[in-house]
């Protein structure tokens, strides 16, 4: 038990110590290539939400709402309106 | 030309035009007020959604962000001394004061109303001045066109004031980039490594919206948290004394703001502090400014606003765009398939004389949504950065996608912003890889083209006395800055 927690804690310094900027293009990778695995929403909630997590938002309702509410806006309004074909992966 | 200006206002009454000023405005006033967010990057992150729009309404909407964007800086450089946009750096030198006077509210009235006018003198002025100077251009062919291309690349000079060499090497970077793909002359395809989506060569969309979107997201993140503190607003009315006071300033901004905006490479923020100068040396009180002047906003506010419409004046006629925000817009005409130029006002001359009515009206219902705006102001300029930045990488990522509906472009948008934080961390300019991009294949092609006219011989460009004067101005503005700056170190010294 306590090997676990010093490795948390140790991964977590370690988060801390990769610059932000390294951080916020692997998130951006991430987002790009879990696009065609799990669909447009699903990546770019997780995406988004770690980004947030990322730049240190402290509140939960910013941290579910900013990532959701985001996502599905984009979504609709491109696919929709727009009419711009957007890979939807898991969801049709 | 009457005739085609009434047809254009006429347009401007399908409701598809209206959406697209309103929209426009006010996503240009909130992006411009948000601090972080550059009117640049705001068109750029907005050309995709136009695409649904038809031409004239998606130039319209993109025009708006454009002019209201600029607007919008002065709201937060107001508010919170942060200018929104570099442009509005003039305006925080008054605006800060007469927030610790209480007066923020007279300031952000002062700052709408110039803006304003000063947008709407230049919306007047790119009306009346493109059309003739068009017609200057409709003789040109490939040499002239060549060359005026290079004038284009030029600016380079100026456009990077301060590291001038930096600002040479981006620009080679950009037409390094600017080289991948079909040769356009022989076919041949270049620096593609193999890859099918290379052959027409990187879209300009994504690379701008990388170049432009991703290093800000970095650097919202790598800034601390701020908390700004609550501003006394004070009374919002504007006395008649008071404007009357600044009117000689808003005749003057206008004017210096177009001039300095058709220069091509003088941006919003140079016409600002030029005009401020100015006002504060004839001002019968200098000491004043700087001190919570409002003539001080009205001087720096006309005059960046009055930029917008007279940098789209060489954009338009001669393809040379006069701010990084015009090398933005002239990506979106291409996207739109119109190319500039003489033919424009011809071919295009419906779409063209819509865009220049919607422009003067753009500036009229910036008024109300301005003040709107200002009303709004804290809670605007206080959204918090992790929320604003996933929602501009949101953005970001879906408006490249939606070019081609490629996600390679995706890839070329991010490998662009990766290579857009870098650049810019070690103090390269941005704007002139766009610039590159954007000149660089119109070089190619017209030195190509001039080439097999005179079978190779370089001398055609002594023959041709437009083509050989626009060289020689070329010239002249890539070496001044070099000769001026030699000359300002031996004063030093």
């Amino acid at each position: 038990m306590k090997t676990d927690a010093t490795s948390f804690i140790s991964f977590k310094t370690l988060l801390k110590k990769i610059p932000k900027s390294i951080l916020i293009v692997l998130i951006a990778v991430l987002n790009v290539f879990l696009w065609d695995k799990l669909g447009y929403l699903f990546s770019s909630v997780i995406a988004l939400f770690c980004l947030m997590l990322v730049m240190k938002e402290k509140k939960i309702s910013n941290l579910i709402l900013v990532p959701i509410g985001t996502t599905t806006i984009i979504y609709f309004v491109f696919n929709y309106l727009l009419r711009v074909p957007i890979p939807g992966g898991i969801l049709p | 030309m009457l005739e085609n200006i009434l047809i254009g206002f006429s347009n401007l009454l399908a409701p598809i035009n209206m959406l697209a000023m309103i929209f426009g405005v006010v996503v240009g006033v909130v992006m411009g007020a948000l601090p972080g967010l550059s009117s640049t990057m705001a068109v750029a992150l907005f050309v995709p959604f136009t695409f649904a729009f038809p031409p004239a309404a998606g130039l319209i909407a993109l025009a708006a962000i454009y002019t209201s964007s600029t607007f919008g800086g002065s709201i937060s450089a107001i508010l919170i001394n942060i200018p929104g946009t570099p442009a509005s750096v003039a305006t925080s030198w008054d605006g800060q004061p007469l927030v610790k006077q209480g007066k923020a509210g007279k300031a952000l009235m002062m700052s709408t109303v110039a803006s304003c006018f000063g947008g709407f003198v230049s919306a007047l002025a790119l009306m009346f001045l493109s059309p003739p100077l068009a017609q200057i251009a409709i003789k040109f062919q490939s040499p002239e066109i060549f060359a005026l291309a290079v004038v284009g690349l030029s600016i380079v000079s100026s456009m990077s004031m301060g590291s001038t060499l930096k600002g040479f090497m981006a620009c080679a970077l950009g037409l390094l980039i600017g080289t991948i793909g079909q040769d356009p002359i022989l076919g041949f395809p270049r620096f593609t490594f193999g890859l099918p989506e290379l052959l027409e060569g990187t879209k300009l969309i994504p690379m701008m919206i990388g170049l432009f979107a991703i290093p800000e997201i970095i650097k919202m993140a790598e800034t601390e948290k701020k908390t700004y503190a609550a501003v006394e607003t004070g009374s919002w009315k504007l006395s008649f004394s008071e404007l009357k006071k600044s009117f000689m300033t808003f005749i003057r901004g206008s004017i210096v703001g177009v001039i300095v905006g058709i220069i091509p490479a003088a941006s919003p923020d140079v016409a600002a502090y030029v005009n401020y100068n100015l006002t504060k040396q004839t001002s019968k009180n200098p000491d004043s400014y700087g001190k919570g002047n409002l003539n001080g906003i009205a001087a720096s506010e006309v005059a960046n606003n009055a930029v917008s419409g007279g940098s789209l004046i060489p954009l338009l006629t001669l393809s040379i765009p006069g701010s990084a925000t015009a090398a933005v817009f002239l990506g979106a005409l291409y996207i739109h398939g119109l190319l500039p130029g003489p033919m424009l006002f011809t071919q295009n001359a419906s779409i063209i004389y819509t865009l220049f009515s919607g422009f003067t009206i753009i500036n009229i219902i910036m008024l109300p949504i301005g003040i709107i705006a200002c009303h709004l102001g804290m809670k605007i300029v206080k959204t918090p950065v992790s929320v604003l930045a996933p929602i501009v990488l949101a953005l970001s990522i879906i408006g490249s996608f939606s070019i081609s509906f490629s996600i390679f472009d995706v890839w070329v948008m991010l490998c662009a912003g990766a290579m857009g934080y870098i650049l810019d961390k070690y103090g390269f300019p941005l704007a002139p890889i766009i610039l590159a991009l954007i000149l660089g294949p119109l070089v190619e092609t017209n030195l190509n083209r001039t080439m097999l006219l005179s079978k190779g011989n370089v001398a055609i460009f002594f023959q041709r006395p437009i083509a050989l004067a626009l060289l020689i101005i070329a010239l002249v503005s890539a070496v001044a800055p070099f000769l001026l700056y030699l000359k300002k170190g031996r004063k030093s010294n």
